[in-house]
């Protein structure tokens, strides 16, 4: 039988040669690949198309996507160094260990299972972008998941004016260069929350905080600071009647623009005149010296105290925008208080407990008050301790859980978080605040004070008082009555009032 | 016996109590109104203190210069410059006649 064969031919052709990506580790490797390819292209897209809206987004399309590219493409490549190498090594045995064998039945079925998973991949590579890109630019991303550390941040920027602003919005902005600096930055906040030694309270100013113009201003343009706007200052005094005391103001804050009134609060950020200062503290609450360049002409003046008579580095004067003054836009602690005044005046404290408002303050500020939960207790024990009288009783477990209600909203014990770490720089109650430069110690070499350091010049009180005397308002403005007798002057308000307890 | 003992140590705790809660009213009339000017000693160090030119109420030299009753008048009526300008206000709308008696004799233990 066998010598009815042909003989063997020298002309048969030799078995095709098969590449070394042939085999099942580099087949996965290009899946991975070609999943995070799709994903590239997809989130390139919307980069493109929606890419100013979420800085974020940038870590996605060209880190993480391209991360999984390159490591699927890595994956594919050993897959060949292996197969080559191991073919080498076992060519007389078995040199295709891993190889894709589509003659072998059971090898296709692995294949269509695998055919599957591919395309499954390559769906949920898609989907799963899109639904982690909507994530990452959330504000539980920034607040709870990331930053659990910043719970005082979150609770105040939940409450407060810009609540519905998303966290990178301001805080990154758009653009590569500072998403890579605030990637860069939060590497360093993920070591310190990892290894637990961040600092508390956070620290501020928050430093290389994107330049307000790029942030702020994309809302707060400065063509709208026009006119005045309107105050209501209404505080309770400190005795036995809660009484509340009003101030009633406009504020100036037009820029000087085309059409408006000459002068104004936001001069500061003039297009015609550059304001520096040079802060001589971290918190930027010590200025000892501060410039004014006219941009029109070139002129300067050069504002001092009489106790600093050196040149400040060069690299630590700050030209001024809107978080000089607005320091707190999004994460106001208000002071204590400012929150039992507010309480109290729109009714959710009662002001039939005498000395209340005091009473409240103290009880939010006992030093014994050391971590969240052990505050609502102690600030029950002492408001009802102040209250023994019967007559009272009914009054009290209201003001106790309002009182509990604003601290927890506004104090952070275990954060070492509230208004007393972070000063507000807006007005001059309770921080020096606009009294920083506008305090009359401040001169030029010729002896000249900044301008515009007069009351009136920043707001007009049209009324203050309580009662009858709020009904009559002045056009030219009123001396501000400070209800507890006139002060000297040389006295600012922040050299007594702090927020809680004068001391 | 006991019953008697019993009323006496009740009387006593009374006694004790009411001296402590009278007594607790005057440091914390200090606390709510004077401090802010005057301080927690009493040296007049603060801020407006400092400001003011405040007496150190824990020189014995500057106990000696005050009088109770201008004291008494001082707290009660407020005081003021000869420009008529307001350098302390009036309490006597916030505190009694006896919680301004009782914060002079708090002034008084000040002194060194």
């Amino acid at each position: 039988m066998s010598e009815n064969l042909p003989p063997p031919s020298d002309t048969t052709p030799a078995p095709k040669r098969r590449t070394h990506f042939n085999n099942w580790i580099s087949a996965i490797g290009g899946v991975v690949a070609t999943g995070a390819l799709f994903s590239f292209a997809l989130l390139v897209w919307i980069d493109f198309t929606q890419g100013d809206n979420n800085p974020y987004l940038g870590i996605f399309t060209y880190i993480v996507a391209p991360g999984f590219l390159i490591a699927g493409l890595a994956l594919s490549f050993f897959g060949a160094w292996a197969q080559r190498r191991w073919a080498i090594k076992h060519a007389a045995t078995k040199p295709d260990k891993w190889r894709i064998n589509f003659s072998d039945r059971r090898q296709r079925r692995w294949l269509v299972i695998f055919g599957c998973g591919a395309v499954g991949f390559l769906l949920l590579s898609a989907f799963g972008s899109y639904q982690t890109y909507h994530y990452a630019e959330s504000v539980q991303f920034c607040g709870q998941v990331c930053h659990s550390a910043m719970n005082p941040e979150f609770v105040t920027y939940k409450r407060g004016a810009h609540a519905r602003v998303d966290c990178v919005e301001c805080h990154v902005g758009s653009g590569p260069q500072w998403f890579i600096k605030a990637k860069i930055n939060g590497t360093h906040q993920l070591i310190a929350y990892t290894l637990d030694n961040y600092k508390r309270p956070i620290g501020t100013p928050v430093k290389n905080l994107r330049p307000a113009r790029d942030t702020c201003e994309e809302c707060h343009w400065p063509e709208k600071f026009r006119g005045n706007i309107e105050i209501n200052f209404d505080h309770v005094l400190s005795d036995k009647k809660n009484s509340v005391y009003s101030a009633r103001m406009l504020l100036h804050v037009n820029k000087s623009a085309p059409g408006s009134p000459l002068g104004g609060i936001h001069w500061h950020v003039s297009d015609t005149d550059r304001v520096e200062y040079y802060p001589a503290d971290e918190k930027r609450q010590d200025i000892p010296w501060m410039r004014v360049t006219n941009l029109k002409d070139g002129s300067v003046r050069i504002f001092r105290t009489a106790a600093y008579t050196g040149e400040p580095p060069a690299d630590k004067i700050r030209v001024m925008d809107c978080m000089d003054c607005h320091n707190r836009p999004a994460h106001v602690f208000p002071s204590a208080n400012d929150s039992v005044e507010q309480a109290l005046t729109t009714g959710t404290l009662s002001r039939k407990l005498p000395n209340i408002k005091r009473v409240a303050v103290q009880a939010m500020l006992q030093k014994e008050i050391t971590t969240e939960a052990e505050a609502p207790q102690k600030i029950a024990d002492y408001i009802r301790k102040k209250y023994a009288d019967p007559a009272l009783a009914g009054e009290l477990p209201a003001a106790v859980a309002e009182v509990q209600a604003i601290f927890s909203n506004t104090m952070f014990p275990e954060r070492k978080a509230d208004w007393r770490v972070y000063p507000n720089n807006i007005g001059h109650k309770d921080w020096p605040g606009c009294f920083r430069c506008h305090d009359d110690k401040h001169v030029t070499s010729m002896g000249e004070a900044p301008r515009s350091s007069d009351c009136n010049s920043c707001h007009t009180i049209v009324a203050q008082g309580k009662g009858e005397e709020l009904q009559t308002l002045s056009a030219k403005g009123l001396k501000f009555a400070h209800p507890d007798g006139e002060l000297d002057a040389d006295l600012t308000c922040s050299d007594c009032h702090n927020g809680g307890i004068q001391k | 016996m006991k019953t008697t003992h019993h009323v006496l140590l009740a009387s006593s705790l009374f006694v004790f109590a009411s001296l402590s809660s009278h007594a607790a009213p005057v440091a914390e009339n200090w606390e709510n109104h004077c401090t802010k000017c005057h301080g927690d000693d009493g040296k007049g160090q603060t801020k407006a203190g400092k400001k003011l030119q405040l007496k150190d109420y824990t020189d014995a030299k500057a106990q000696a210069e005050m009088k109770d009753e201008e004291m008494v008048k001082a707290i009660a009526n407020g005081i003021f410059d000869k420009a008529g300008k307001e350098k302390m206000k009036a309490y006597k709308d916030e505190l009694s006649a006896a919680e301004i008696t009782d914060l002079v004799a708090y002034v008084r233990k000040f002194k060194a």
